[in-house]
């Protein structure tokens, strides 16, 4: 693979879901850290600092749009691009997402076949502001 | 139930005391005149007949007037003792018909109070259920679907023999897992989609969106469906259409199920969707117009976009035309019977376009084909 590696944090309440996106994840080569709820997730993406954040929408205790404006305020990763991942049917999430500071948003059920390119691509599509 | 009592009871609990009535008014005048009547000729034939006995009985003058003043005081006594008794009775009757008044206002007022507290609660049930009813749905179609989403990505990676190797066989029956999975899901998000609807908990959006991408994603997802049954998929899009403001999603949820059904009603020939404007189209009555009666946006015409659905497939009997909207209907011809699906898809597509503020028609020949016409407003109101 001639793509950097790079450092994904997944923030996901489910514990089947989150062995899912890290097994895919890391059949590609990168390197997955993950927490399992919002507040864990805030403080991992602080000491961690990772290339990007995967978060699950609907999580227990601080939802998922919460997190993502939560994190946009720190400003040491307010930069990290942030995927949302929900599931079908809540209208406009992809909207909510994007209003929240998401750089991107991809639906559940996950097709394991694209899952990992449109990561990619969301991930490199982003300005990256640390190297400016 | 509390809210449909019988209207006598009413008519009972707030009518009148009987001698409120104003017929009543008229007898009670005629007998005081009656009574004062009946009073004077007794005391004038009285006091004459009186006089006369007392004349020829009194030997002088003198004894006459004497006896004529006891006489008189006497009478004053009888009548005064009558008004007495008059006075006594007819005030007795204004104290019984003024207390009557007032318990009877007081058990208006504590009826007035116990209705309103009934209502109150009503109202307050009826806010709970609801809200019992949406936390329902939002939570089911979170549970149910997360589950599933791991049936679906797992099978995924084991099909893709990224942890190993598989058989032949392994693959044709994980891949039968799979749509199987995913089948169930799409049921599911229908069951749920239609239960938000009849209870009120769809949210509409309304957001500008492109046209022309929305369409296209639709194409783009339908098509392998098209190709794998050799079937030709067109697609135009009239001139000058762009910008459209309605619930993005919604659309493309409606022409996603009619060109499904098309393709899966259709063994051979093509599959087709026409997009054109609709420059003056006069939307439907809804049921809110319909009840208050005044309604300017029923009769404006406004811009709407067509979207029409054709197919060369089975094609729809005209006794088969009127049932096709109601949920969990599938036309029972031995030939739709092959196909799976529930029977929610244009269930579904009728009342998404009814909360966009549009219309959805069929035409349809027997063995020939079939076209389904939606109609949408440019913009959502
Ligand atoms: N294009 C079409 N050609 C012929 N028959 C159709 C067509 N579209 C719908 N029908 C008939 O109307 C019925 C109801 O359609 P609907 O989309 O509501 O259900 P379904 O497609 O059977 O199931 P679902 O969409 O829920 O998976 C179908 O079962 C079929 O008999
Ligand atoms: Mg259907």
């Amino acid at each position: 693979m001639k793509e950097p590696r790079l450092d994904i944090l997944v923030i996901e309440d489910n514990e089947l879901n989150r062995y899912l996106l890290t097994f895919l994840l890391e059949h590609r080569g990168h390197r997955v850290r993950s927490a399992t709820d919002g507040p864990a997730g805030i403080a991992l993406a602080k000491a961690l600092l990772p290339d990007l954040i995967l978060l699950d929408i609907q999580l227990p205790t601080m939802h998922g749009y919460e997190v993502a404006a939560t994190l946009r305020e720190v400003e040491s990763v307010g930069n990290i691009p942030i995927i949302a991942v929900t599931s079908h049917a809540m209208a406009g999430d992809r909207e909510k997402a994007l209003a929240a500071g998401c750089s991107g948003y991809i639906e559940k059920p996950i097709d394991p076949d694209t899952f990992v390119d449109e990561v990619e691509s969301v991930c490199w599509q982003s300005p990256d502001m640390e190297s400016s | 139930m509390s809210t449909n009592r019988p209207d006598d009871e009413y008519g009972q609990n707030t009518a009148l005391p009987p001698s409120y009535e104003p017929g009543r008014k008229w007898s009670l005048r005629c007998r005081a005149l009656l009574i004062t009547a009946v009073y004077a000729i007794v005391a004038s034939l009285w006091i004459y007949a009186s006089d006369h006995a007392l004349m020829a009985l009194a030997a002088d003058t003198e004894i006459f007037s004497r006896w004529s003043v006891y006489k008189g005081i006497g009478f004053v006594l009888v009548t005064s003792l009558l008004l007495l008794l008059l006075i006594w009775w007819a005030f007795g009757a204004l104290e019984k018909a003024y207390t009557d008044l007032k318990t009877l206002n007081q058990n208006l007022e504590k009826r007035v109070r116990a209705r309103t507290h009934e209502l109150e609660s009503v109202a307050t049930r009826a806010e709970t259920a609801d809200q019992l009813k949406s936390s329902f749905l939002a939570t089911m179609s979170h549970e149910l679907r997360t589950p599933l989403n791991s049936i679906i990505g797992f099978t995924g990676i084991i099909l893709q023999g990224m942890a190993g190797p598989i058989t032949r066989e392994q693959k044709k029956q994980l891949g039968m897992v799979r749509s199987s999975a995913r089948h169930l899901l799409d049921l599911i998000n229908d069951v749920l989609d239609i239960s938000k609807i009849e209870a009120g908990q769809l949210q509409i959006r309304r957001e500008p969106f492109d046209l022309t991408d929305a369409i296209d994603r639709v194409i783009g997802s339908v098509r392998p469906l098209a190709e794998k049954k050799g079937l030709s998929l067109h697609r135009d899009i009239a001139a000058g259409l762009s910008t459209m403001r309605s619930d993005r999603r919604r659309v493309e949820q409606i022409l996603l199920n009619l060109l499904n059904n098309a393709i899966k009603f259709t063994d051979q020939g093509s599959v087709a969707l026409h997009v054109e404007l609709e420059p003056a189209w006069i939307p439907p009555a809804t049921v809110d117009d319909a009840n208050n009666g005044t309604s300017p946006r029923s009769e404006q015409p406004v811009t709407a976009v067509r979207f029409q659905v054709t197919d060369t497939g089975i094609g729809i009997r005209p006794e088969d035309i009127e049932q096709l909207f109601k949920p969990f209907n599938q036309v029972d011809s031995g030939l739709t019977r092959q196909h799976d699906g529930t029977g929610l898809g244009l269930a579904i597509c009728s009342r998404l376009t009814d909360l966009l503020g549009g219309t959805i028609k069929v035409h349809s020949q027997w063995s020939q084909g079939s076209e389904f016409t939606v109609i949408l407003p440019l913009e959502l109101p």
